[in-house]
């Protein structure tokens, strides 16, 4: 270590260092050899410098070439260098850095949310916007082909079911089908365009035509407003997101990112229950039927929920809450004092799907 | 080696200085949609070089976000034709899709090599010290060549000859890095690579993962004590001072930073590691640094550097 602060220009050239001394004005700074007697200046434009400060020293590189100086902290000239050479504020970099990182933080916050809904949100929407039915059942159909691959029909009860469709008013634009599983599962779902899938497992917890109607009124509105397609095009954003995010924060952010993601999906997803829960049984009134169907066949799967262990899907994404329950019952009193008068046909086509073995 | 000198070599740079940076680049990434990745590059490279002092001077870093960014282009071009050329044969192929994926891991393994030397030849022509740059002085064909070759064997020995392709390539690449004129040259060999993976393999395995940082330390003491520099008769060595313990602390301190700090820590865990290696290389030698002079040449396609960066090689040795 030198025992008094040094000024040290490096000439890019040779790596041994020469002390200088230094002046600044007119935006230039000009330097002189400590040991020289003639007099030689070399003069440097303080536009094309920039400089660095590590530890007690500033940097100060004077070219595109290299040549630099380095200037211990209490020399004479570090402070008329320093305020000759500012550091970089014209780049959006620059002017981020001379930000608090409280701020930054925020910013940075802010625009996770904002990237979020428009992912999310917007681009689905868009999509929703743009993709014309036909395309959707299309897409429907290549999904219903993919999931059946490892499913076994039950055929009688498809038949029967479809027929019991029939004789309901579903949808003004799409052509509901419907097909049935043979699987205990407790489960039914609705594809863009049309398909409904029920599982003989959910079948089995029914004891009433009338709520076959409520989960047929149900399902189908999910694919009357395009709830189905709305998930699987934000689900397809919400995928391309993570992996620009895993990309560019790491893993751990981005599964905290995810987890929030999620959570915010799944109170949508309710949303689009109970509307599926509110329009279904709108369904069930211009069908005749009674809208109490679908308080019992909530509070079927709600049994089921107790008795059955393990995971059901349409349970554990959809948990049949009291909520919708209560929110069910209130729907169906409005009308306790309606008559119903529903085709006869479907009860006799509930006995022969009860009655299929 | 008379008058042996001990050079001084310390890193600097604080977690905040280096989180700000990193947000700042990340905040103008999301707005850019990722162009700015190139300058953000570029922002963080000078700063952790400005920071590692070496004899009292730092390091610089002269590349820029505007020649990355034409790298950074030319390698996305290159990419998405691979990418379109597997996606049109997967679409039109139906059969072939197994050979269609087989060739393209084999055109990104072909890459290999071209991606070191690239990527080599721009970093070390854009990094300098004391004003005197680096430069790669290897030839690509020989690389290349290397590598085909210990690639062929390591297949053949069911990966056995890995270490070996792992020591000869860098070695290859080490001996031919300069500073000025002065020359770094690579001791380490496959056999003794090898070796030492073997014993850290069955060692961490029987103790549940525990050696794992003895393993680490015995692979940086591998990579610095082999490394030598030197100047015509005048020589520096290095030497790692690292330990096991030490790298125990390190690393498990730096998972509980980022898990804690949901991965905002990340800035403050890569600041430890630096201090950690700065602060355990022993460099001595009779070499005066004065007598270096700028020999090496520019260079500023930064392609094969940002190829590297779409695999996710990172900065390879």
């Amino acid at each position: 270590m030198s025992e008094h602060p040094r000024l040290l220009f490096f000439d890019a050239n040779n790596a041994s260092p020469r002390e200088v001394y230094a002046e600044t004005g007119n935006g230039k700074i000009y330097l002189s050899n400590i040991d020289d007697q003639d007099g030689h200046v070399l003069i440097f434009e303080t536009v094309n410098a920039t400089v660095s400060a590590t530890g007690n020293r500033l940097f100060i590189f004077l070219n595109k070439n290299g040549a630099y100086l380095s200037v211990e902290a209490g020399h004479p000239s570090y402070h008329d260098l320093k305020t000759a050479v500012q550091p970089e504020r014209k780049s959006w970099f620059g002017k981020m850095m001379a930000l608090k990182w409280p701020v930054l933080v925020t910013v940075l916050v802010g625009i996770f949310i904002i990237a979020y809904f428009i992912m999310a949100r917007v681009i689905p929407a868009a999509a929703l916007k743009i993709i014309t039915t036909e395309q959707e059942a299309e897409i429907g159909n290549s999904f219903y082909r993919s999931l059946m691959t490892t499913e076994e029909k039950d055929t009688a009860a498809t038949r029967i079911v479809n027929e019991f469709a029939s004789r309901l008013y579903l949808s003004e634009k799409y052509r509901i089908r419907i097909t049935v599983i043979k699987e205990t599962e407790v489960n039914a779902y609705a594809l863009p365009g049309g398909n409904i899938v029920l599982y003989t497992g959910i079948l089995e917890t029914m004891d009433d035509p009338d709520m076959l109607v409520a989960l047929l009124g149900h399902e189908a509105t999910h694919i009357n407003e395009r709830h189905s397609l709305q998930s699987m095009l934000s689900a397809m954003s919400m995928s391309l997101l993570r992996s620009m995010i895993l990309s560019g924060f790491g893993d751990v952010g981005s599964i905290v990112l995810e987890h929030a993601g999620t959570l915010e999906q799944l109170s949508y997803s309710r949303k689009l229950e109970r509307e599926a829960d509110r329009k279904g049984m709108e369904l069930m009134i211009r069908n005749e039927v009674n809208p109490v169907g679908m308080k019992k066949l909530m509070t079927g799967l709600q049994e089921a929920n107790d008795n059955l262990p393990g995971i059901f899907s349409f349970i554990s994404t959809h948990p049949m809450s009291d909520e919708r329950i209560k929110t069910a019952d209130a729907f169906a009193a409005a009308h306790k004092t309606a008559t119903f008068a529903p085709d006869p046909e479907l009860r006799k086509l509930w006995q022969q799907l009860k009655a299929r073995k | 080696m008379e008058n042996r000198t001990h050079y001084r070599m310390a890193y600097h740079g604080t977690g905040m200085d280096l989180f700000r940076i990193e947000i700042v680049n990340l905040i103008l990434c999301m707005v850019t949609l990722g162009f700015y990745y190139p300058w953000a590059k570029a922002k963080t490279l000078q700063y952790l070089y400005s920071q590692t002092l070496f004899e009292e001077q730092p390091f610089v870093f002269s590349g820029t976000g505007q020649e990355m960014f034409k790298g950074f282009v030319k390698a996305f071009a290159l990419i998405a034709i691979l990418w379109a050329g597997v996606f049109i044969s997967l679409w039109y192929g139906g059969e072939i899709i197994q050979l269609t994926l087989l060739l393209f891991y084999l055109i990104i393994i072909a890459m290999i090599p071209l991606i070191i030397h690239g990527s080599y030849k721009y970093r070390m022509a854009k990094s300098s010290w004391r004003g005197i740059r680096f430069g790669y002085t290897g030839e690509r064909s020989e690389l290349i060549k290397i590598f085909y070759r210990d690639l062929f064997l390591t297949i053949i020995t069911f990966g056995i000859y890995g270490s070996w392709l792992a020591m000869n390539i860098r070695r290859y690449v080490l001996d031919h890095v300069r500073i000025g004129n002065a020359t770094f040259t690579y001791h380490g060999n496959g056999g003794d690579f090898f070796l030492l993976n073997l014993k850290g393999y069955f060692l961490t395995l029987f103790t549940l993962g525990i050696y794992m940082f003895w393993w680490q330390k015995d692979l940086f003491e591998y990579f610095v004590n082999n490394l030598r520099l030197r100047q015509g008769d005048h020589k520096v060595a290095f030497r790692s001072k690292a330990t096991g313990g030490g790298f125990a602390g390190l690393l498990i301190v730096n998972l509980l930073i980022v898990i804690f700090t949901l991965g905002f820590g990340y800035a403050w865990a890569v600041t430890r590691t630096l201090n950690y290696v700065a602060n355990n290389i022993d460099i001595y030698g009779d070499l005066s640094f004065d007598e270096l002079v700028q020999s090496q040449s520019d260079y500023s396609d930064a392609t094969a550097d940002d190829m590297a960066d779409f695999f996710d090689f990172g900065f390879i040795i």
